[in-house]
């Protein structure tokens, strides 16, 4: 909101992963967004539920940390939220889509209509032309909804919106997203696993989580395999990643020793390629669907996008540009700030560019 | 972009009942403000001190009580000079005759000596005095002036007679009877005239200005003027 051209706080935006907790509030005037604040917490107790300790924590951060307000979004939790693509009859006159819309979606996904809030957006038209309309929905149960929504009311946190974790990937992303022509893709590489979502005119096409592609199967990975302690597969991952070899003199990579890095790289290096190749395939069905557009860009976010070097092999396995997403990527901020955003600041900072209205 | 809310309906319209309570209360709270600030400041510009108002009341009411003494004293003063208005307009009304009674004289010249004269004033209605008589000149009938007398010849009479026409006192002089009487040792042409008395000298033409009668409607009095005659014919 801005009132006579000042700089108005958004609501915080909130981004509960499975390590980490995430919170960036922005403001928005006549010179665009800002970062005015970020705070990332570690959970309590990884892959767990949110507990009402851990909100409390949270909300205490935030008091601490420059955060102005008590609004705050969220982002549906990935086990909670339903989505899909459906065909819908032609839009005419005298058919409510909305009303077809719920009964066909309480249809594919077995669920009672009035039990879940639902939305759903149109799918740029696919080549093969048909009298129908393709909608993609995203859905969350209102029981899941309200348990959240009470979770943070109860520490006079007030939940204005629970959006759709794709939608804030592709808000976070805009003019990486806008000044690219045909179809971009977004990686969010998380704790638990990878999130896909495939953008086409702006438009979010298609989402695929990749369970397996998380940080901590590959921390998992290094560990039965390498047979090395987890904290220093993190250390080593975090500071050498999968650098090439020759980049050795690296700040980073001086104080990882070469052996364990060789190992740690190759290690990490079939994990990615994996992730690349269930990338691709699904990047085929989207070129089945449309033809005619072409591939952009990559675009990687979250915490897993902070390995050093990890762009430039996901760019040289799948063979088009591939860049990090930051919050300051689309927005301006103070050194400070500035020192704290990364990569896995950037759902949040989509979280925080919702637009209520 | 596409923004999505997956909040439930029923929360989002509760929020949204909230808002608008709050708008409202803030709204009203703002529009009190305004109000008692503005009444603050409308009192401080334009109110002024309750002791000045009720000063100026009292003030006011010792004006109010001296303009009603004034006017008390003027209606007396009124009630005197309407009296004498009323007195001065009534004697305003009596005419001179004496004035008549000297031209008469005046106009007998040498040869013409007068033994009696005296008004006739018939009335047409009530008998009306002062200012009302004045007004209702209607109620009158010809005011007429009589004169009786001797003259040396009959061409004295006629000349007499004209010269009573010419003042343009009367409207008719007329001649009623003349005859030869014996007069002091001699003899004379005894007259009756009959002069009927202009009522509207001063007024326009065609309007007629009323004349107060000299005393009643039935008075016509006759003065004897044998010895105020002057000289003998």
């Amino acid at each position: 909101m801005k009132f006579f051209g000042f700089q108005e706080r958004t609501p915080i935006g909130i981004d509960i992963g499975g390590k980490n907790a995430k919170a960036v509030q922005m403001s928005h005037g006549p010179r665009g967004w800002r970062v005015e604040a970020t705070a990332a917490i570690p959970r309590t107790e990884m892959n767990a539920p949110l507990t009402r300790t851990e909100v409390r924590r949270l909300a205490e951060v935030l008091g601490r940390r420059s955060f102005t307000g008590r609004a705050v979004v969220l982002a549906v939790p990935g086990d909670k939220q339903i989505s899909g693509t459906m065909e819908l009859p032609a839009r005419s006159a005298g058919i409510s889509l909305d009303a077809a819309a719920r009964t066909e979606f309480s249809r594919a996904y077995k669920c009672e209509a009035n039990t879940f809030e639902m939305t759903y957006w149109d799918l740029p038209a696919p080549a093969r032309a048909a009298r129908t309309t393709n909608v993609m929905a995203v859905a969350c149960p209102h029981s899941a909804a309200d348990a959240l929504i009470d979770l943070f009311a109860a520490e006079e946190l007030d939940v204005v919106g629970l959006d759709a974790r794709p939608w804030a990937m592709a808000r976070a992303c805009i003019p990486a997203v806008e000044d690219a022509a045909g179809i971009v893709l977004l990686l969010d590489i998380g704790w638990n696993g990878s999130l896909l979502v495939i953008l086409h005119g702006g438009i979010v096409i298609y989402e695929r989580m990749f369970t397996d592609s998380g940080i901590s199967t590959l921390l998992a990975e290094l560990e039965s395999e390498l047979k090395i302690d987890p904290g220093v597969a993190d250390f080593v991952l975090t500071h050498a990643g999968v650098l090439p070899m020759e980049n050795a003199d690296t700040k980073d990579a001086i104080s990882v020793p070469a052996e364990l890095r060789a190992e740690v790289r190759g290690v990490a290096a079939g994990h990615f390629e994996k992730m690349a190749r269930d990338l691709l395939e699904s990047v085929s069905y989207t070129k089945h669907q449309y033809p005619d557009a072409t591939i952009s860009r990559l675009l990687l976010l979250g915490g897993g996008a902070m390995i050093p070097g990890l762009s430039e092999q996901m760019q040289e396995i799948i063979g088009f540009e591939c860049r990090v997403v930051t919050p300051l990527s689309s927005a301006s901020g103070s050194a400070t700030v500035a020192r704290e955003c990364n990569a896995g600041l950037t759902i949040a900072a989509g979280l925080a560019q919702f637009d209520e209205n | 972009m596409l923004s999505v809310n997956l909040i439930p309906m029923r929360r989002r319209q509760q929020r949204l009942l909230r808002a608008r309570k709050k708008g409202w209360i803030v709204a009203a709270t703002a529009y009190a403000t305004l109000l008692v600030v503005g009444y603050g400041a409308w009192r401080m510009v334009w109110g002024g001190d309750p002791r000045d108002q009720a000063q100026q009341l009292v003030m006011v009411k010792a004006d109010i009580d001296e303009i009603n003494q004034s006017i008390t004293r003027v209606r007396a003063t009124l009630q005197e000079v309407s009296t004498a208005l009323h007195a001065n307009q009534m004697v305003i009304g009596q005419p001179d005759w004496s004035l008549l009674l000297a031209l008469v004289a005046k106009l007998r010249g040498d040869e013409v000596v007068l033994d009696r004269c005296g008004l006739d004033v018939s009335a047409k209605g009530p008998v009306a005095t002062g200012l009302l008589a004045v007004a209702s000149k209607e109620a009158f009938g010809p005011i007429l002036f009589h004169l009786q007398g001797h003259a040396r010849t009959q061409a004295a009479v006629s000349q007499f007679s004209l010269r009573l026409e010419r003042t343009g006192l009367f409207e008719t002089v007329t001649l009623l009877k003349t005859n030869r009487e014996p007069f002091k040792g001699g003899e004379a042409m005894a007259f009756n005239l009959e002069c009927q008395v202009k009522t509207a000298l001063a007024d326009p033409p065609g309007k007629a200005k009323p004349m107060a009668p000299m005393k009643n409607s039935s008075g016509a009095g006759m003065a004897d003027v044998s010895d105020a005659g002057g000289n003998t014919p």
